[in-house]
């Protein structure tokens, strides 16, 4: 699981109310390199929540994001490569995601995080 | 890419071992994947290279794995399925391809409502048997999802009501003329099935939801 679907992923069980963001508890992170594309991230950075992305970098040890978007960042290639290593290029193996509510937790296994519920959850 | 590279490649992607009925697990033949993917949403639309790509329903990733090909610049795959989805992630490694993550998910429950992506594909379940309105659940996710275009296999028989939908939803919604009534090969993957291979008459459909 990179951050890139991180940000989207939210909790739906019974009664909990924003179920977000998903607090990641990770056992093994891979750091894959992956092509950088600028306009590609420049198009995908107003879609993420920002300060969920750096909260959820540096909980797997991603570092150096500034805690706000550059304003300039259509054109910022040193603020879009911080993007694009955070987003892209480093991956959740194993662990687990967390309902920030319900403390209800969403295995991650071989990369794939399973947000599947129970009959009497939904 | 050409196609007969983009088709070799998708001949290797591995199909369900064994479907289940009530997820209408039919596998996308390798041609038809191709000549979507090619044909429709890259060459005449221009919705896969340099995007951001989902998957809805995407069982052993044939479509995930071709946008991928295509040179999307992310794609996401989404299934309910466990099996499915190891099936997808070893035809990922298999093919050789890049940039695909797959997320275990009931597609129709699906997270925030953030339109984080820029091209839908998908092969939903029909709506068939148990799954009643399944098919229009997974078209209503996936405009939720998207900025740019839905592309979705459906019934023939279905046209009229989706155009329907689509009028509620405030979206254009056309089907594909080269994509129009294609007949599709149901092989006898499961035991209900008499006949040794039925066909079923789908449409291409396009969602335009950028306006």
């Amino acid at each position: 699981m990179r951050l890139l679907i991180h940000n989207m992923l939210t909790s739906v069980v019974k009664g909990v109310k924003k179920g977000y963001p998903l607090t990641i508890k990770a056992t093994k992170v891979e750091t894959k390199e992956v092509e950088f594309n600028g306009e590609f991230i420049a198009r995908m950075i107003p879609r993420m929540e920002w300060a969920v992305v750096k909260k959820a970098a540096e909980s797997i040890g991603v570092s150096g994001l500034p805690d706000d978007v550059a304003s300039d960042y259509e054109s910022n290639e040193d603020f879009l490569k911080l993007a694009h290593h955070a987003l892209l290029e480093v991956e959740v193996i194993e662990g687990a995601l967390q309902c920030p509510e319900s403390g209800r937790e969403f295995p991650i296994n071989n990369g794939i995080p399973n947000m599947l519920l129970n009959e009497d959850e939904v | 890419l050409k196609r007969k590279q983009l088709l070799g490649d998708l001949q290797q992607v591995e199909v369900f071992r064994k479907p289940k009925i009530l997820l209408e697990q039919y596998a996308l033949p390798a041609e038809v994947a191709t000549d979507i993917l090619r044909d429709v949403v890259e060459l005449t639309y221009g919705d896969i290279r340099g995007k951001a790509v989902a998957d809805l329903g995407c069982g052993c990733g044939v479509l995930a794995i071709g946008a991928a090909l295509l040179s999307a610049a992310h794609v996401v795959g989404f299934d309910i399925d466990s099996e499915a989805l190891a099936i997808a992630s070893e035809n990922v490694e298999h093919v050789g391809v890049k940039g695909v993550d797959f997320v275990q998910c009931d597609v129709v429950n699906l997270g925030r409502d953030a339109k984080v992506f820029d091209t839908v594909v998908m092969n939903p379940p029909y709506g068939t048997k148990k799954n009643e309105g399944r098919d229009v659940q997974f078209v209503e996710t996936a405009l939720k999802l998207c900025k740019g275009a839905v592309y979705s296999l459906h019934k023939s028989s279905t046209r009229k009501y989706l155009e329907r939908k689509a009028k509620q939803w405030g979206v254009s919604m056309i089907v594909e003329p080269t994509f129009a009534n294609i007949k599709l090969p149901l092989p006898r993957t499961m035991k209900c099935h008499k006949r040794d291979v039925g066909f079923v008459a789908i449409d291409l459909v396009r969602f335009d939801c950028s306006k």
